[in-house]
């Protein structure tokens, strides 16, 4: 979105500088596109070839695009002054320091399952019953 | 920049211009510390989603189709909003070019747009709630495992619905005895106050003492009473009859319910408790509550090992089956044989019981005679042994009729289990599919935690869908030329911003 050289328009000015109905039909067309390639990771051809952490990665980057063109073209922010930095980068950093604050104990809650956190969580059928025939076929 | 308000300084010759702190309106700089406020507080809701989403190991979230997701209406959702954006924008440019009916075209366009999404919202919204996927109190119908609480929770609503009918049928029989003796009581009512009314009229018609006043006043206490029953017989007769009516029609309905609530009761869900509380087999015990699970509310991905699993199931009921019948046939044939036995032993003790009479007879006419006593107590001993033996046949026989019994009612169990599987495989799309009023409670792995999240979640941006709607309706009838440009600019970045959240909101609901 850091687009230097137009970042210091005066106030009564950048209204006029901008936009463009060309500009704003590429905007949706690029969301389009984008929007398209996200419904194509759910396509079982997608599902057979392409990993399922490498798919959401790929859904989030695509998000983050089209996210970034919203707010870069239709709210105009390529065209303002320097204060747009002290409104987006502060909430970046925490939004994705809250997402980090919380994986060790809650996003990774199930790797390393305690007993008490084993009894009252969600669990796999496969793995359990898979744990139970291995369970039986130890004690015989 | 209209409000520089150089105004109050006409007066000297010094023509003061304040300079605005930030280089922007103050309307959208209010607007933009809101959005921010907005950032956070949805930053803060998608990445608790996020952590709580991708921290669940495979197979314990559930997927799109396991919740009645589809992707088409959150791809549809997200084109409809994205052109919204567009027409939007293309409302400011144009209100900016001084065109304010293409503006207000523009911003029309806008405001349909946003009533589709919502109506879209209302539809999936709709299809969550028929088949109760909802967060409720004291307890949602989701569970997050399929065990002896959740085979009991299916217990408790089919026995609810056996009960609800039976209720229903009694209150059927009471209304058919009441639609008989209501209008008998009805008819006879007119006679008995006329009645009342000659008493009344010969009281008046006598002189007044104390007692006679009394009399009156209970004879028109009793008339205002007979009246007053009268009239709500009217009334009551009619709803009676309604309310009769009313369950005549569904009589059949109902009947057909309660039964096929009973063979699952029967057949499917006492099966599954007394084969998960007695079986030795802990595999059989977690599969036979993960099989009841599955045919009331199949997952995919479950699909597989719950087949195989009564695949398995069947096969072995079968031999079972045949297993049984063979002992039964045995036990009524070893009942057969003792019973025969026990004639033979009663018979051959009468028999000795008489010998043993005539022979003390015969000893007490021949008193002195000691030549027989060998005879009289080895009769004594075979009595004695016959009696035994008969005792234990008896004990004998006990036993068979107590196994006979236990065979009978395992044979039964079996082959009511039996014939409600091949039910149950035609059953494709689940229990609650199949029959809407039956609702029982489904396993779906971490269901409670996707309903909260995702109501919360879509919930959150509905209302802010609604808000911007409101937004719009409101600048709708004023002029959008360009001095107006700054109304709907402000507007636009909330209505983007409002894209933004679904533009993260749509792959992670629909396509994680």
């Amino acid at each position: 979105m850091a687009n230097h050289h137009s970042a210091g328009h005066a106030a009564g000015h950048d209204e006029h500088a901008h936009g463009g109905v060309g500009l704003y039909l590429g905007v949706f067309v690029a969301l389009c596109v984008l929007t398209s390639a996200s419904l194509f990771t759910y396509t079982p051809f997608w599902r057979d070839h392409v990993p399922m952490h490498i798919g959401w990665t790929f859904m989030m980057a695509v998000s983050c695009t089209k996210a970034m063109l919203v707010v870069t073209f239709f709210m105009h922010l390529k065209w303002e002054a320097n204060w747009k930095y002290v409104l987006t980068i502060p909430a970046t950093i925490m939004s994705i320091f809250l997402v980090m604050m919380l994986v060790p104990d809650i996003g990774q809650r199930t790797n390393y399952y305690s007993r008490q956190r084993s009894e009252h969580a969600a669990a796999p059928l496969a793995e359990e019953v898979h744990e139970q025939i291995e369970a039986e076929q130890a004690e015989h | 920049m209209a409000e520089h308000g150089a105004g109050h300084h006409d007066h000297g010759h010094v023509h003061l211009t304040y300079q605005p702190a930030m280089p922007m309106s103050k309307g959208k700089l209010i607007v933009w510390l809101f959005l921010s406020t907005e950032i956070m507080f949805f930053a803060a809701l998608i990445g608790e989603y996020i952590v709580l989403r991708f921290g669940a190991p495979a197979n314990t979230w559930p997927g799109p189709h396991d919740v009645h997701v589809k992707e088409w209406i959150g791809a549809l959702n997200t084109f409809v909003l994205i052109c919204s954006s567009v027409t939007i924008v293309l409302a400011l440019e144009m209100a900016k070019a001084n065109k304010p009916g293409l503006a207000k075209m523009w911003l029309t366009v806008t405001f349909s747009l946003g009533c589709i999404f919502l109506g879209w919202k209302a539809v999936e919204y709709t299809s969550k709630f028929q088949h109760g996927i909802y967060p409720a109190q004291p307890r949602s119908r989701l569970y997050e495992k399929a065990d002896i609480y959740y085979v009991a929770a299916c217990r408790e609503r089919l026995s609810g619905i056996v009960s609800e009918v039976a209720e229903a049928n009694n209150r059927q029989d009471q209304l058919a005895k009441a639609v008989v003796d209501l209008p008998a009581e009805q008819e006879a009512l007119p006679g008995e106050i006329d009645e009342l009314r000659d008493e009344e009229s010969k009281l008046l018609d006598e002189e007044s003492s104390d007692e006679q006043q009394e009399a009156l006043a209970d004879v028109r206490q009793q008339i205002a009473e007979k009246e007053a029953r009268l009239a709500e017989l009217g009334r009551e007769i009619p709803a009676s009859e309604r309310e009769l009516a009313e369950l005549e029609a569904t009589a059949d309905e109902r009947q057909e319910r309660a039964e096929i609530a009973q063979h699952l009761l029967d057949n499917a869900v006492r099966w599954t408790e007394v084969t998960a509380a007695r079986s030795d087999d802990p595999v059989q015990r977690k599969m036979v509550m993960a099989a009841l699970a599955y045919h009331v509310y199949p997952l995919h991905r479950f699909e597989h090992e719950a087949l195989a699993y009564l695949e398995a199931e069947g096969k072995s009921l079968s031999v079972e089956q045949k297993q049984l019948s063979n002992q039964l046939a045995t036990l009524t044939g070893e009942q057969k044989t003792l019973n025969q036995k026990l004639l033979d032993l009663k018979k051959r003790q009468d028999d000795v019981n008489n010998q043993i009479n005539s022979a003390s007879a015969a000893g007490a006419e021949a008193s002195g005679d000691e030549s027989q006593p060998s005879s009289a107590a080895d009769l004594q001993a075979e009595a004695n042994r016959i009696a035994a033996e008969v005792t234990a046949t008896e004990a004998a026989t006990k036993t068979s009729a107590a196994m006979a019994t236990e065979t009978e009612n395992r044979l039964k169990a079996v082959s009511g289990r039996l014939s409600i599987l091949p039910e149950l495989a035609e059953v494709e799309h689940g229990l609650n599919e199949e029959y809407h009023w039956i609702e029982l409670p489904m396993f779906i792995p971490s269901g409670n935690m996707w309903a909260s999240t995702y109501f919360l979640m879509t919930g959150f941006h509905a209302i802010h869908v609604i808000v911007g709607l409101i937004v719009f309706v409101l600048l709708m009838p004023m002029r959008l030329d360009a001095k107006r440009a700054g109304f709907l600019e402000n507007t636009g970045l909330y209505w983007h911003f409002v894209d933004l959240v679904w533009i993260f909101l749509f792959p992670l609901l629909y396509l994680f």
